[in-house]
């Protein structure tokens, strides 16, 4: 008798101990930790293949770059040192790169047919063309090159310029620019640095290429001084930060600013560094 | 009597919410075990990599610094999968397998990128030589 109470004891336990150890092991799969190096640079080859040619010109394989950046991040969750998520993140960085590379291969391809049209029309016009009126067209076509390498290396030391000063990174809100404080202000001050000022040029110039729907401007400060004074100092700066892009050609309707002062910091505030961190502005784009 | 009833009802939910639990434990160890099993002899994506290392080497991606290397890089991967398999480690093949396609199709995207550019390149030489004339 008690035997078989033993026995009905054990069977009633052994399912309840069998599910309580799946669900903890689960749960610890989804433990928050930071990500491996493998994992962050295939989330920065997908944003640099979305930000790049592939998105215009090879959407399905960025799309492959998406699904294979989720299958990593997936086996991140599920064990973050297997070999799995080592593994799948390599292959995500390198789906990312072949959707860049095989964007540029689009662009070259429409470059190409464009220039096979210019020639024949070209080997048409100079059968009746003087040389005097080929002349002016070479010139022409050489002026138009020029302005065309101009230009490319201008949007190239833009895109530089913004990667130097700001982190960029997409959340659910939309995309957020970050800009160090630091960069921005002097200790204490709402009135932007020279330096800033040109940044935020070529941040404005990006968003109007970009487009938007709406931005927000916040500000952020670190946790010393009074909160009241970071509150209002954060958003003195915010409004610097919003009035300048208007001046290079935001629109006014579609833009605010925010001061959040220490509320919302992203590093401990116990030390210089995190501090730094802390003092920043964002800018929300949606 | 009545207690009686009383007592196999609630011994029936006790043991109806045990097999609850048993299930979804069942369920969720499911994927824990099966991650430490060896897997299917992953045949299809032995071929499929080694296509994929064809097709570069057919689409000149040797010709390539940067091609050769991830060639080169195929080529080990699919090495270490063929020396996993034979020791019946077949999932970590089948991630090797994965790698090797990946770094193949990588070649292959980058012979093909080159010989985009050079024919714009050519065609553009060509405009210049004719406007020369």
């Amino acid at each position: 008798m008690s035997t078989m109470k033993l026995y009905r004891t054990g069977t009633t336990a052994l399912p309840l101990v069998l599910g309580t150890l799946g669900i903890a092991l689960s749960l610890l799969g989804c433990a928050a930790a930071p990500p491996t190096p493998e994992l962050v640079e295939a989330r920065n080859a997908y944003e640099a293949a979305k930000a790049g040619p592939a998105a215009d010109l090879a959407p399905a394989r960025l799309e492959e770059a998406r699904q294979a950046l989720v299958i990593a991040e997936d086996a991140f969750v599920e064990d973050r040192k297997s070999d799995r998520a080592k593994f799948t993140a390599y292959v995500a960085t390198h789906r990312a790169e072949i959707a860049t590379i095989r964007g540029r291969e689009k662009g070259y391809k429409a470059e190409l047919k464009r220039l096979k049209e210019e020639y024949d029309d070209l080997e048409k016009k100079s059968l009746t063309m003087t040389k005097e009126e080929l002349r002016a067209t070479r010139e022409g076509l050489e002026k138009s090159q020029a302005e065309l390498q101009a230009a490319e290396s201008r949007l190239a030391s833009a895109v530089a310029s913004l990667k130097e000063m700001a982190q960029v990174k997409e959340e659910a809100r939309g995309v957020v620019i970050t800009l160090s404080g630091s960069v921005l202000f002097s200790t204490g001050k709402s009135q932007l640095l020279p330096i800033a000022k040109e940044k935020l040029n070529d941040v404005a110039k990006a968003l109007t290429d970009q487009g938007y729907k709406s931005i927000l401007v916040e500000g952020h400060t670190d946790s010393q001084g009074s909160e009241s004074d970071n509150e209002s100092l954060s958003f003195k700066r915010a409004e610097s930060v919003m009035e300048h892009l208007i001046s290079q050609g935001i629109e006014r309707a579609k833009i605010q600013a925010k001061g959040l002062g220490e509320a919302r910091p992203v590093a401990p505030n116990d030390t210089p560094e995190g501090r730094a961190n802390n003092r920043r502005v964002e800018i929300v784009v949606d | 009597m009545h207690s009686l009833v009383e007592k196999k009802v609630a011994g029936g939910a006790r043991t109806f919410v045990a097999r609850c639990w048993a299930h979804l434990g069942a369920l969720l160890l499911l994927p824990q075990l099966v991650g430490c099993g060896a897997g299917a002899v992953p045949n299809s994506q032995l071929t499929t990599a080694e296509s994929a290392v064809r097709a570069a080497e057919v689409g000149g991606a040797e010709e390539l610094p940067k091609g050769e290397l991830h060639l080169k890089y195929a080529r080990d991967a699919i090495a270490e999968a063929r020396t996993l398999m034979d020791k019946g480690d077949n999932k970590e093949a089948a991630l090797r397998l994965e790698k090797a396609t990946v770094d193949a199709e990588q070649a292959l995207a980058l012979a093909e990128e080159e010989e985009a550019r050079v024919a714009a390149q050519d065609q553009l030489d060509q405009i210049k030589e004719l406007m020369e004339k």
